[in-house]
Order: structure tokens, then sequence, then C-alpha cells
């Protein structure tokens, strides 16, 4: 086995011995690949961003980022220093380059719904990256080949090869589609083309997939980049909670601008009909309760759709996501007083463990509904939950879950729930979403 | 006649544990033999109290130099003669004694009353407390029929019930000398069966009219119940000191009531359960309140943003 492992290893590092015995030395041969060029080139500009516990020195969190400018601002992930951001005097960041250069880091900017934070190293840097102009305007072409950059898993400073597939297809935030692999630690670090300018930036992959990985546009780091640069002085570290809660207002202001600007499909259920997403990045899936075993007493026909979107606030913090459903369900053979169980099974407002550190607990509000008793809205049960977000003032969690009251054997379950919308936004959809349904008598 | 004094030894209950008759017109109290009534009691004197007529013909008792004294009734003074009227009792020592004479007026003979056999009242409880339960878990099974659905809520009411009749019923046995099984068990299904239409009424208005309070009160009056039914079972085992009985059940009561309420605040810190919630829907053929426009049902949302605004700060 030593002996085999030895083989392996000088066969490795033969080129460079017949090198060393060339008599005349010849210029080195050219870097063999494109990738070599690339990384030899980002290697000064690339860091790693740890988040370390103030009090211990013990980190918490890896990620990487990349330099842009000369005097030492760097790009990286909203998700890499979220922990900083929201709590500034239980952590503190710190880079570490790919040479042993290491030193702390000041946070200049985030933006939480593109999930990027810009920060300035606290020495001035050597090379920095320049943002592709193709990307920045949308014409990069798909397929072609790009590179993405950073320290997956604490390994080391690695290069992968991939392709660029473009914006992802119904999504509600612009992403790019990166089809190669994007590991944790790599989150923050750059996509860069064959000659080295950024596409984007790692940030996710999808766990079901092989190889499909995202990246956040260039234009939102150029952006993000400008307004720090416009900064005068870097800000209060605790002013970024109350900036934190400023842009998921705004992201919701803009998502439900967009969803109630809109407005809902309605879809056929029986006797009834409900209101369905009709926007591209909202995705439906239906179900059944037919093929259950012991066979079910009562038809459960069901839709959920949902808008697939996380906005990823804190480790225990996701938010923005919207989603619909409805269960249309129709009695086999149980009476009257069973089918209303059946119903209120179906409509609970299931609790849970609660989270105290982000929510006010959850209390609701329910009554006998009827949005316009002479036009075509049948009578409704409405459950309305809300919780408030602790941390920003405005925002809340609400379920929304109505069953017609109108019929014995059959009835119709809605349900309507979203995370971090303002009251106004949330009463206006609820409006819009009990509105919509109705029935043929 | 001849003067008689009748001597009664008591518990600390006032029962009578043993009854002396005396024709003289003086008699001695103590441990030592030579006294008319020789008491093992060891905190009394060999020789402690002379019970005796005074001048006028009442009778008194009088210390004769003891340790441990005389003492009246309940009292903490110490006193060397008393007069007897013959309903207080005076104490020497430990033992309790009461002293009375021929002529001591006694209560009319009592006619014997046949108590009432009450077993024909508790059959047609147990069928409405069990058919009750059995109609509603009949009424809210969605799944397949099960036995063991059945069972179980009736077996918990069996249970209960003989812990609780069980229970009082040895209570009586043991203080009353008398089981009163009868009346013991209609009482406590007579409870139940107002508990239990109690919860179903509940339960359906709290659904139609969209009150949850009227779920969520509901374990006041599960405790008030159990309070009163415990002072009603008191007053079978012995219709003396109704006002302790019944402030003793009242304070119980009122510690289940704070129990549960403090037990549940606090498990709200822990689930998430929303807290107006009903727990039951019934067919829309028993709808019974009005129905709101959803706009006045939004509109009237204010307050619970308000409500939630404000537990934002709470830690």
């Amino acid at each position: 086995m030593p002996r085999l492992f030895a083989r392996i290893v000088l066969a490795a590092i033969l080129p460079s011995a017949v090198l060393a015995e060339t008599p005349n030395p010849q210029p080195p041969p050219p870097v063999s690949s494109t990738g070599e060029q690339i990384y030899a080139a980002a290697r000064p500009r690339l860091l790693q961003v740890r988040t370390l516990l103030a009090a211990q020195d013990k980190q918490t969190t890896l990620g990487s980022a990349f330099v842009v400018t000369p005097d030492g601002l760097a790009v990286t992930n909203y998700h890499v220093v979220s922990q900083y951001a929201l709590e500034p005097d239980t952590y503190r960041l710190e880079w570490a380059g790919a040479d042993d250069r290491h030193g702390g880091l000041a946070l200049l900017a985030v933006d939480v719904a593109d999930d990027l934070a810009i920060v300035r190293l606290d020495k001035p840097a050597e090379a920095q990256f320049s943002f592709d102009p193709r990307a920045l305007d949308g014409t990069l072409p798909k397929g072609e080949q790009i590179y993405a950059l950073g320290n997956p898993l604490d390994l080391g400073f690695s290069i992968v090869e991939g392709t660029y597939n473009g914006p992802v297809e119904r999504n509600y935030q612009e992403r790019l589609h990166f089809s190669g692999a994007v590991n944790p630690g790599m989150s923050g670090g750059p996509a860069v083309t064959a000659d080295g300018r950024i596409v984007g930036i790692n940030v996710s992959k999808q766990l079901q997939g092989e190889l499909v990985s995202f990246l956040v546009p260039a234009r939102f780091a150029a952006t993000l980049v400008a307004k720090a640069q416009a900064l005068a002085k870097p800000p209060d570290p605790a002013s970024f909670r109350d900036e934190i809660g400023r842009q998921l207002t705004d992201f919701q202001a803009g998502l439900y601008r967009t969803v109630i600007g809109k407005g809902f499909a309605q879809a056929k259920f029986g006797p009834y009909r409900g209101p369905e997403a009709e926007l591209p990045w909202m995705n439906c899936w239906g179900g059944t309760n037919a093929g259950q075993a012991p066979p079910p007493r009562a038809a459960a026909a069901t839709t959920a759709c949902s808008n697939n979107t996380m906005l990823f606030v804190a480790n225990d913090l996701g938010t923005g996501s919207i989603s619909l459903s409805h269960a249309y369900l129709k009695s086999i053979d149980l009476n009257d007083f069973q089918f209303a169980a059946f119903v209120r099974q179906m409509a609970m407002v299931r609790g849970g463990y609660y989270a105290r550190k982000w929510h006010t607990h959850e209390d609701c509000r329910e009554d006998f509904v009827q949005s316009d008793p002479a036009a075509e809205h049948p009578p409704l049960r409405l459950t309305w939950c809300a919780k408030a977000y602790r941390e920003f003032p405005g925002l809340y969690d609400v379920t929304v879950v109505t069953a017609t009251e109108d019929r014995g054997q059959e009835a119709l379950v809605s349900r309507l729930s979203m995370d971090g919308v303002s009251w106004d936004n949330a009463i206006a959809m609820s409006r819009q979403f009990v509105d919509g349904i109705t029935w043929n008598r | 006649m001849e003067p008689v004094i009748w001597v009664e030894v008591l518990t600390r209950q006032r029962d009578v544990i043993s009854r002396h008759r005396f024709a003289a017109s003086e008699l001695r109290v103590g441990r030592a033999y030579d006294n008319e009534i020789v008491l093992d009691d060891p905190h009394v004197a060999p020789v402690h109290l002379r019970i005796a007529r005074d001048d006028g013909g009442s009778l008194v008792a009088e210390d004769l130099g003891s340790l441990n004294g005389l003492y009246i009734d309940g009292g903490h003074m110490r006193t060397p003669r008393v007069l007897l009227d013959g309903e207080g009792t005076i104490r020497i020592g430990q033992t309790w004694l009461r002293v009375r004479d021929a002529a001591h007026p006694v209560p009319p003979e009592r006619l014997i009353v046949q108590e009432r056999r009450l077993w024909p009242w508790a059959l047609p409880l147990v069928v409405a407390i069990f058919g009750i339960e059995i109609l509603g878990v009949w009424l809210n099974e969605i799944g397949e029929p099960r036995l063991t659905n059945f069972l179980q809520p009736l077996a918990t009411i069996l249970i209960q019930l003989v812990l609780w009749v069980g229970a009082w019923t040895i209570l009586c046995r043991i203080f009353a000398g008398a089981a009163r099984f009868e009346r013991h068990l209609v009482l406590a299904l007579t409870a139940m069966l107002i508990y239990s239409l109690y919860d179903e009424v509940t339960s359906y208005l709290a659904f139609e009219l969209s009150e949850e309070w009227l779920v969520g009160s509901r374990y006041v009056v599960y405790w008030v119940m159990v309070g009163v039914t415990g002072f009603l079972n008191l007053r079978i085992v012995g219709p003396g000191r109704l006002r302790l009985k019944a402030g003793a059940a009242a304070a119980l009561t009122a510690a289940a009531i704070a129990y549960v309420a403090i037990n549940q605040s606090s498990m709200q810190e822990f689930v998430d359960q929303p807290d107006s919630l009903i727990h039951r829907f019934y067919p829309p053929a028993m709808r019974l309140g009005p129905t709101a426009r959803t706009d006045a049902f939004l509109s009237r949302l204010d307050g619970l943003r308000g409500q939630l605004d404000g537990a934002r700060d709470e830690k």
C-alpha cells in the first residue's frame, strides 16, 4: 500500500521533475485550463467571512465574500452576516484571505430581499473583482461556462465549473440558475465568467435536485455597492435591526402590490368557486384523500398554491411566503353532524410550539360572515388568526380560514396564509380572498 | 324524689363515651380508686373534682387543688368553681365531662321516617348521562366507528363515579355510621348530568354565537359544580356545621380554579394553541345567530391588532 501511494504521488509531481532536469529551461508552459487561470487571479480577492461569538471567539457561521473596490469593500450574502446584523453585541465579523491575511470587518449595508451585504475590510485590498457588463444588462447567453468560487464546507478556497442558465422562471425574486455545485460555505462567493468578471453571487442550491444552484444577479450587488460607497461613515451596527424591518416592510409592500393588483382567478370546486392565484410564480399542486385506508367517509379534493419564497431573516426565521389552498369536501356516508366535525378538522388553525423570540402568541377572531347575501356569496365560517413580529413593527403572520356554511353534506374549506405582511395588506388580501368564494345556489 | 346526678364522659367531639348515675348528693372525680368516678387520664389528679349541689340546689363543680385545673367548655381560663347548667361541658386534664340532673329536659320523640328509596332515580340518570356521551361520540365520529371510541368515555365516567361515590360512602359510614350510598350516588349522577348538558349547550352556543369564552370559562363552572356537590355530600354525611363545610368547599373550589387558571396561562407560553378557537362545528341547518358582513368583520379586527402590538413588548 505505501508503495502504491508513493507511485501516485510520484506520477503527480513528475512533469515538474522532468522540467527541472531539462538543461535549457523554457518559459513556463501556459496554464492548462481556464479554471486554473481564474482561480489564480481570484485568489487574492477572495475572502472567507466568519461570524464569531464576541465573548468566546468561537465561530458560528462561515461564508465567502469577494473584494470589489480598492478601498476594501467586499460583497457577501446577507445570510452570512445576519447574526451580526441582528445582534451586534453578541457577534463579531472576521475575514480571512487565501494568503493567511485576516482581520475585522465592518458591516456597511444589507439587502435582505436579495440576500446581499456589503462589508469593509480593515485593510486596503490588493486586487478587486469587476462586474460583467453583460450580466448587469442581462445579455449573458444561456449555456456559457461560468465558475463559482468560495470556501465550501471550510475545506479551503475552491473553484467550481458550471453552466449559466439564465434567470429562474416562475420565481418572484430574481435569481440566476447555475448548473454547478454550490455548497455550504460558498455562500457570498462570486460566480465569474471565463475572463473573471462577476455574473452573480452564490446563494443557495436546490436540495432535491442535482447541481441546481442559484445566484443573486450581479446588478443587485452593484446597486448595493454604490449605496455603500455613498455612505459618509459606517452605520451604527445597532441600526441594522430597524433597517431589516424597513426592508421587510418594503418587500411585502411590493409583493402584495403585485398580488392584490393582479387579483385572483376563480377555480371551480363542485358547486363552489374559490380564488386561485394567477401569478406565474405561484406553484399549485392538487391532492385527494381517495386512496386512504381505511376508506375515508368523506371525500376531500385539495389544491394548494404557494409562492416558494422564503426570505431568510435569521437562522430560525424565514418570511415572505404566501400560500392559499382549497379543500372541497363531500360526504360519502357521514351524517350532517359528523360532516360538520369533518369540516372542522379541515378548517382547524393548527397551533404548535411557538418561538417567542420572533413572534407574539397567535390570537384569532371568528364569526359567521357573508360578503353580500343578495349575490352569489355563501355564508362562511371565518377564522382570522394573526401573530405580530416582535422585532419588526407593523409586520404580522396571518392565517385566514373559511368554511362554507350552506349545505349539510358538502363544503369548501379555504385557507390563506401570509408571512411577514402589513396589517393593511393582510386585510385587503383577506377581503379579496373571502369575496372570491362564491356558489351556485 | 331522690336527687339524681348523671355524669357523662365525652369525647373531644362531645359524643358520650359513658354515662354514670349517682343517687348521692355529692361525688368526686379523679384517678384514685376512692372516687365515685375513676378516670384513666394521666393529666387528671388522683382526687381532681368535686361535684355537689350549692345552697340553691344547683349543681356545681369544684377543683380540689389539681395541677392541671378545671376549665369551662372550650375556654382557656382556669377556674376553681363552675356552675353546671347541664348544657355546657367542663374539662379536667384531657377528659370532657357533662353533668345533668334528672330534671334535664329532653326533646320529644321523633317519628321514624322511612328513608326514601332512590334507586328508581339512579337508573334514568345513568341512561341520560351515558346516552349524551354516546350520542356525542357518534355525532363526532368521522372515521370508522370503533367500539373503543364509545367505551373509553363511558369507562372514564364510570371510574369517576365509583371513586367519588365510593369515597363519600366510606366517609359517611365512618363519620355518620350509615353509608347512605343511594343519596351519594343520585347526587353525583345529578351533578354529572347537569354538567354534561351544560357542556353540550355551551359548545353549541359558542359556535353559533362565536362566543369562545363560553367554552373557555367551562373549567370555572366545572370546579364550582365539584365544590357544590362536595358540599352537598358533606351535608348528607352530617347536617351540622354547615357554614364551616360551605366555607371549606368554597375555599377548595377557589384554589382549584386558581390552579387551573395559572396552569393554563403558563402553558400558553409554550404552546401556540390560538386561544380563541371553538372546538366543535354544527351543521348549517342548526344556525342560530345572524351572519355578519365580511367588511364589518374585517373592520372589527383593529382591536386584535392593538392587542398583538401590545404583546410585542411582553417578554
